[in-house]
């Protein structure tokens, strides 16, 4: 683990070098800033330029428009445990509507919603909603029957049979759509923040990324680039592979 | 259980069946595989739905599973991989409003004790099996239903865990019903062997004194006597 974190370290060390050494070569700070004055620029905008606001916006809003979709997913599994039928039809929604890229279906969601959050939840829900159900359906479909007897044995209804068997029993592939569609909702997001422009009263990452490129400020580009990989990062490093050791390493279900 | 009809599509697997289980007794099931045995089982549990008939439990008619029959399977899946071998057997108690037999009674008995935090991943399919005995028998139930529950372990724990279960069986007094393959595990378990053929279950009970000890030539005989009757 920790070997692995100092190789990743060093291979970033590399990297920076690397851009200074060729930045340096090609020699156009319009095209390509050195590392240093990305460093500097990624800073001063930290701390000036509200970077971290425009952040916090795009962040803030994948987040709840992931536990929408989470609660979404999760109304819908219990409803298909319930009933076939209710399988069968989101199943069938699932096959047209998952391959949509989530940028193809923004025009609707704007006539719909008009040029504002509502749009970008619509959106990042789009985007999160078919990979964890495709996730979830799979798993349920293979979910031991036995467990869902031990649950009938115990006289629980088909609500707690959820919480405390379905749930925990269907973890591995919920977190595995979450992470693939968190992943989709991210670029969709920004792509519908550069679309948008400023909704109320600021915009998100991509709208920043816009306004810098239309002034020119290639490192500020870089500096919003570096912030989109920080919460990726983030969320994977951090969040992610927190709850997978603390449940899934834990119960023995990764292979 | 009266007049159990029991179809699936066209075929008929019991037709008109009528038995009685006496209410503390261990009954072992044989028969030919295919013929129902498990089938039987489900019904007494509610698992399986009748075609026709009615299943009376303590003089009251029943349609659902409850906690009265518990039933154990012989699939090791039936363990809840994110619990605790403690966790697991606990699980019964945190979802019914009872008193229980006592925890660390059970792990104790069960020889669970050393593996109480282990996650299932961990445990040996013979722990496994003691583990689900375990979470079955802590809320008391008047009835364990068995499907060839020890079927998938190897010899030496199939008979450790036979002991097991007769020692469960002397302690907590409950009615078991039991389906095996294995003729010998019949005889070594059960007050009463009930042999399973095509819509006709004999029922014999056990000459065989305790404890039963396979390599006894009455043993055997018996043994040699029930397998012909099997059809
Ligand atoms: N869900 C089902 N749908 C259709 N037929 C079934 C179903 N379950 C069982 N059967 C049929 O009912 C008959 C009895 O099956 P059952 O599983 O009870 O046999 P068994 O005696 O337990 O066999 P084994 O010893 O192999 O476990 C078999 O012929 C089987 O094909
Ligand atoms: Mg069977």
């Amino acid at each position: 683990m920790y070997f692995m974190k100092n190789k990743k370290l060093l291979y970033l060390l590399l990297l920076i070098v690397l851009w200074q050494i060729i930045s340096m070569i090609v020699d156009q700070p319009q095209l390509m800033p050195d590392s240093i004055s990305i460093f500097q620029k990624f800073w001063e905008e930290m701390i000036n330029g509200k970077l971290w606001l425009y952040a916090f916006y795009s962040f803030a809003a994948i987040i709840i428009g992931l536990s929408i979709s989470i609660i979404l997913s999760l109304a819908i599994a219990l409803l298909s445990i319930k009933y076939t039928w209710s399988m069968d039809f989101f199943k069938f929604l699932n096959s047209i509507l998952h391959p949509l890229p989530g940028i193809a279906v923004l025009p609707v969601l704007i006539i719909w919603f008009g040029v504002g959050y509502s749009s970008i939840f619509a959106l990042i829900i789009h985007s999160v909603l078919w990979p964890i159900l495709t996730n979830l359906f799979s798993a349920i479909e293979t979910f031991p029957k036995t467990l869902s007897k031990v649950g009938d044995n115990y006289e629980m209804g088909i609500l707690k049979k959820f919480i405390f068997i379905y749930i925990p029993g269907t973890m591995p592939s919920f977190i595995a759509g979450i992470k693939t569609g968190w992943a989709r909702a991210f670029r969709a997001v920004i792509s519908a923040e550069m679309f948008f422009g400023i909704i109320g009263s600021s915009g998100g990452i991509g709208w920043y990324l816009v306004k810098k490129r239309a002034f020119l400020d290639t490192s500020g580009i870089f500096a919003g680039l570096i912030v989109i990989i920080l919460i990726g990062m983030f969320l994977e490093s951090f969040i992610f592979d927190r709850i997978e050791k603390l449940t899934l390493e834990k119960w023995g279900f990764k292979i | 259980m009266n007049n159990i009809t029991k179809t699936f599509g066209s075929k008929v697997v019991f037709r008109n069946l009528n038995i009685e289980i006496e209410q503390g007794k261990f009954i072992t099931i044989v028969g030919k595989s295919g013929i129902g045995k498990s089938t039987l089982l489900g019904i007494i549990g509610s698992f399986e739905k009748v075609s026709d008939g009615k299943i009376i439990f303590e003089d009251r008619e029943i349609k659902k599973p409850d906690k009265n029959r518990i039933m154990i399977f012989q699939s090791f899946d039936q363990l809840m991989p994110w619990k605790t071998v403690r966790e697991n057997i606990e699980f019964p108690l945190k979802h019914l409003d009872i008193e229980g037999l006592d925890i660390e009674n059970i792990l104790i008995e069960l020889d669970l004790k050393d593996v109480e935090n282990h996650y299932p991943y961990q445990l040996s399919g013979g722990m496994k099996q003691r583990v689900a005995i375990g979470r079955s028998i802590i809320t008391k139930p008047r009835m364990l239903l068995m499907d060839e529950p020890f079927g998938s372990l190897d010899v030496g724990t199939r008979y450790n865990l036979q002991r097991l279960l007769m020692h469960v069986w002397d302690a907590y007094k409950m009615t078991v019903v039991f389906v095996t393959h294995d003729v010998n595990e019949a005889v070594v378990l059960g007050n009463d062997i009930w042999i399973l053929n095509e819509n006709e279950i004999l029922q014999i009970a056990n000459p065989i004194m305790k404890p039963r000890d396979i390599s006894d030539v009455n043993f055997q005989i018996f043994v040699r006597e029930l397998v012909q009757k099997i059809k």
